[in-house]
């Protein structure tokens, strides 16, 4: 009797599902899936360096992350000190010789990376304790000698000369050293000048000062045995001496006093660069953190993203139009809109991005975005669980960023949580359109005319001049710097 | 006794690491034509609905090139049940991501969700097969996108250009020779009528295939593709002219000046059997030989012994009917474009006349054996390759065997396949200059 009642039931099913399936509408996802947050199993060594592993034994793989979460450094007269540093690692040990050294790396079809205050590996599973070994000989007993540094000394000045003519890279550069002052170690410019200001000593010296272990962590991920990991990351990174980084103080970035344009000249480019941005103080901890994230997402964080379906999808303006915020615990960041668009309607972009700013600032967003963006987000946590780092990564913010031990656990609740008035004080607060510094880096002559004529919200927007140095500059005399009329022709 | 053992316990190791391996898949066709392939892997809430059409840029007209490519954009401007500019925002209000990209044989696009939003994804896709809208708005929006598309990858780009005049020179009647972007003047020209007709054409069920892999039911999943994909009509057979290039035997000299560099660059290109052929993995070996890695031959030499180069690559770009072979380099400082040619030379040289050593054969092979094993490792990177093996190689289950194929070439034919393939007289040779300037 039972038994029929169930096949009863089934055969209803059945012809639900057989029925036609009605495509006007979007289907309705099902139940959510359930989320396990594996924890990683951690170890700490007597010189501060803190271990942690994650098993995943889905691929026969290993990788090897080494982070020094060190403050940022400034390099000043010496900028690119960071950099050659950087190059100079990972060329073999003070016993083993580079090619030996290169060459055993590849044989075993691995790589390793030894960066300025990183350092990375990737192996398949068998070759996971020499792999270990190496990388950690390579960073803990670099050989610097003067035959690499300046072989490197040569890339890196002939990379910055390659630069001059790169539209996208001066944009950048102008940008940075503009939001964050010369001075400070995110805006500081690496010039032919100052790389010749560095010789071998104060790369020595740049490694011993910063590869130390005080701030550091090394994540094991992969197909490994824990016990296993442990000793042998015992065994390699023991001899690692004890220390901690210097520390200095730069001046805080700050915002310009009024809205302004600042225009670079580049006679070669047939789009050009723009960037509207400001500073801004943000923490993953902050309890407004998410809220920020959502009002970035909703702004200019993707293909349906208001910068995005305004400047490509409405007017065809660019290929492409976003936003960026960042967080960091060490600096107040840089928040930027930006897009690049062709010559003709560079002083239309400025207003329409500064429009963009300036209506989420001051009308709270639609449920419907705020539904979409944190949907995009609950997507990307879950989603992300499909890579074994994720774990990692969230264990190492939650250590480095002074989370509660909660906040991933808590993540998808929190975004759930946020209102349309948080999104907008978070607007409010983070983006600024009376205080926002537009970098406009393009073709003077087919641009400059207009964009001098730009106002926002009743008040005209001055232009300065800068060159590809960030420095004060006079408006270009395109007359004179530009006689050749034969690149564009449309 | 105790050898017996070990050989045992090496072949009880490399089973595992097979069946570790094995990407399982099923697949199919409807009675429309369209290809289903299905691969189940629970081990994370992820899924991905994939759709490839075998339409590239050589299926264009040569007086309206740029049409797969224009394709990739339009195809997200709404169909009849999908408003125009609601395609993203249902991907991402499902919290999914998704895109499209076009190359010289076919075109693809796909979405990522979680799992549970299976049934959205395979409802997208199968609009955008049944009755996309191609209409004046979303036309003319895109026909401005494109060309910003254009400016920031090529005409504005440091380099940009190297593609596009590298098939311009390596062929003269076959369709690879205009780039995948082709011409804006073709597009601004292009009427509603021809843009509807070519989407007649080639985004048809029997010319495409749909690929479901993830956290899926493959029996639920199945019913659902019905469903969705079921209803559509077959589309006409495709007439595919096949061209043949008659082969090089002059070397092709060309220059280009790009007005956004300042470091010159030599680029040599070679034309090499299309992607389904067993020459093209042997090439892949020599490139891989050539250029990858701090202890390969080209880099070791130029880079780091020499000093002459900034930077040094060789590329194989894989295609259907041919596939190129391009290796170039950078000078650092003041030294010549010449040079760094001279020494490529030498070294290509070395491999038409010796045998690699056995030592570096075998660093082949392991580094095949790493790739295999990390090219598997995301749900969206197997459902890409399933579709790719299926629709230009002919065999969805190459995913499984290539590392096979890799291990079965020997260095006698690494050394033929050199010779035969990389001759100096049967390349491009592009010098890739700065803008040449009066000074001020």
């Amino acid at each position: 009797m039972k038994q029929y009642f169930l096949l009863i039931a089934l055969s209803f099913f059945t012809s639900i599902s057989l029925a036609q399936i009605d495509r006007t509408k979007q289907p309705t996802p099902g139940p959510a899936p359930e989320i396990n947050l594996q924890e990683p199993e951690r170890f700490e060594l007597n010189n501060g360096l803190k271990v942690m592993v994650v098993e995943n034994h889905k691929l026969p793989r290993v990788r090897i992350q080494l982070m020094i979460d060190n403050p940022p450094i400034f390099e000043g007269d010496k900028a690119g000190v960071g950099s050659l540093t950087s190059s100079l690692l990972g060329k073999g040990s003070t016993s083993i010789p580079k090619d030996d050294f290169y060459e055993e790396v590849d044989f075993l079809g691995a790589s390793i990376n030894i960066g300025a205050q990183s350092a990375s590996a990737s192996c398949l599973s068998k070759y996971f304790p020499r792999i270990l070994e190496l990388m950690a000989d390579a960073a803990l007993n670099p050989n610097f000698t003067q035959e690499e540094f300046e072989k490197e000394k040569d890339k890196l000045l002939t990379n910055i000369k390659s630069e001059e003519k790169d539209v996208s890279a001066i944009a950048n550069r102008v940008e940075l050293a503009l939001a964050y002052g010369k001075k400070h170690p995110y805006g500081q410019i690496t010039s032919e000048e100052t790389v010749n200001n560095v010789a071998l000593m104060d790369v020595e010296q740049h490694y011993r000062n910063y590869f130390v272990p005080a701030n550091a962590y090394l994540v094991v991920i992969g197909d490994v045995e824990f016990d296993n990991v442990k000793e042998l990351v015992t065994k390699a990174f023991t001899p690692w001496s004890k220390a901690v980084p210097p520390s200095f103080t730069y001046t805080k970035p700050s915002d310009a006093q009024y809205t302004q344009i600042n225009f670079v000249d580049m006679p070669n480019a047939v789009q050009s660069e723009v960037t509207v941005q400001n500073i801004t103080e943000l923490k993953m901890k902050d309890e407004d953190y998410l809220d920020a994230l959502l009002a970035n997402r909703i702004l200019g964080g993707g293909s349906q993203a208001r910068l995005f379906v305004n400047l490509r999808e409405d007017k065809g303006y660019t290929y492409g139009a976003y936003s960026s915020i960042r967080d960091n615990k060490y600096s107040p960041m840089r928040f930027s809109a930006y897009a690049q668009v062709r010559n003709a309607v560079t002083d239309s972009s400025v207003v329409q991005i500064l429009s963009e700013l300036d209506r989420i600032t001051k009308e709270p967003v639609s449920d419907e975005e705020l539904a979409n963006a944190k949907a995009k987000y609950a997507g990307n946590f879950v989603m992300a669980l499909e890579k074994p780092e994720t774990v990692a990564n969230y264990a190492l913010n939650i250590e480095t960023e002074d989370l509660p031990d909660d906040f991933y656990k808590t993540y998808l609740e929190r975004i759930e949580a946020v209102t349309r008035e948080d999104v907008q004080k978070a607007a409010q607060k983070y983006f600024s359109t009376s205080n926002a510094r537009v970098v406009v880096t393009g073709r003077g002559q087919d641009v400059l005319e207009n964009l001098e004529k730009v106002s926002f919200n009743g008040k005209a927007v001055p232009v300065l001049y800068y060159d590809k140095y960030a420095n004060k500059a006079d408006k270009p005399n395109n007359e004179i710097s530009l006689p050749e009329d034969k690149i564009i022709k449309d | 006794m105790k050898r017996h053992l070990l050989l045992a316990l090496v072949l009880l190791v490399s089973l595992n690491f097979l069946i570790a391996q094995e990407v399982t898949f099923e697949e199919y066709d409807l009675d429309n034509g369209l290809h289903v392939i299905l691969h189940q892997d629970n081990s994370a809430p992820v899924v991905t609905t994939a759709v490839m059409y075998h339409v590239g840029s050589k299926d264009e007209d040569p007086d309206k090139t740029g049409f797969a490519h224009f394709f990739e954009h339009l195809l997200f401007e709404g169909t009849k049940n999908i408003d125009r500019g609601e395609w993203d925002k249902i991907v991402s209000s499902n919290g999914g991501s998704g895109n499209a990209n076009t190359f010289l044989d076919r075109t693809y696009y796909y979405e990522t969700f979680p799992s549970n939003s299976l049934e959205v994804g395979l409802w997208l896709e199968s609009e955008r097969m049944m009755h996309p809208i191609i209409g004046e708005i979303g036309v003319n929006t895109q026909k401005e996108v494109v060309q910003e598309e254009r400016r920031l990858r090529v005409d504005n780009s440091p380099y940009g250009a190297f593609f596009e005049q590298l098939l311009k020179n390596l062929y003269e009647k076959h369709p690879y020779r205009w780039g995948v972007i082709g011409s804006l003047d073709h597009l601004a020209s292009a009427t509603l009528d021809d843009f509807k007709k070519f989407n007649k054409t080639y985004y048809v069920p029997n010319n495409a295939v749909l690929v479901v892999a993830g956290d899926i039911d493959k029996e639920k999943t199945k019913k659902m593709v019905a469903d969705y994909f079921g209803p559509i009509p077959r589309g006409a057979s495709i007439d595919r002219t096949e061209i043949r290039e008659e082969p090089i035997s002059n070397t092709i000299m060309a220059k280009y000046h790009d007005p956004n560099i300042q470091i010159p660059a030599i680029l040599l290109a070679y034309r090499t059997p299309g992607q389904a052929e067993r020459d093209a993995y042997v090439i892949n070996m020599i490139s891989t030989y050539l250029s990858d890695g701090e202890s390969s031959k080209l880099y070791k030499k130029l880079v780091d012994e020499k000093k002459i180069a900034l930077q040094i690559f060789s590329v194989p770009i894989d295609a259907e009917d041919y596939s190129s072979y391009i290796v170039g380099g950078l000078p650092v400082g003041d030294n010549s474009i010449q040079e760094i040619k001279d020494e490529i030379d030498a070294e290509i040289l070395k491999v038409q006349t010796d045998l690699i050593s056995e030592k570096d054969y075998q660093k082949l092979l392991n580094k095949f054996e790493n790739r295999f094993v990390n090219a598997n490792s995301s749900i969206s990177g197997i459902a890409n390759s399933l579709a790719e093996n299926y629709m230009l190689r002919d065999n969805t289950n190459l995913i499984n065997e290539e590392l096979g194929i890799y291990r079965s070439i020997t260095r006698e034919e690494i050394r033929e396949v050199a010779k035969k393939y990389l001759k100096v007289n049967q390349r491009v040779e592009l010098e890739y200059l700065p803008e040449q300037k009066d000074a001020n």
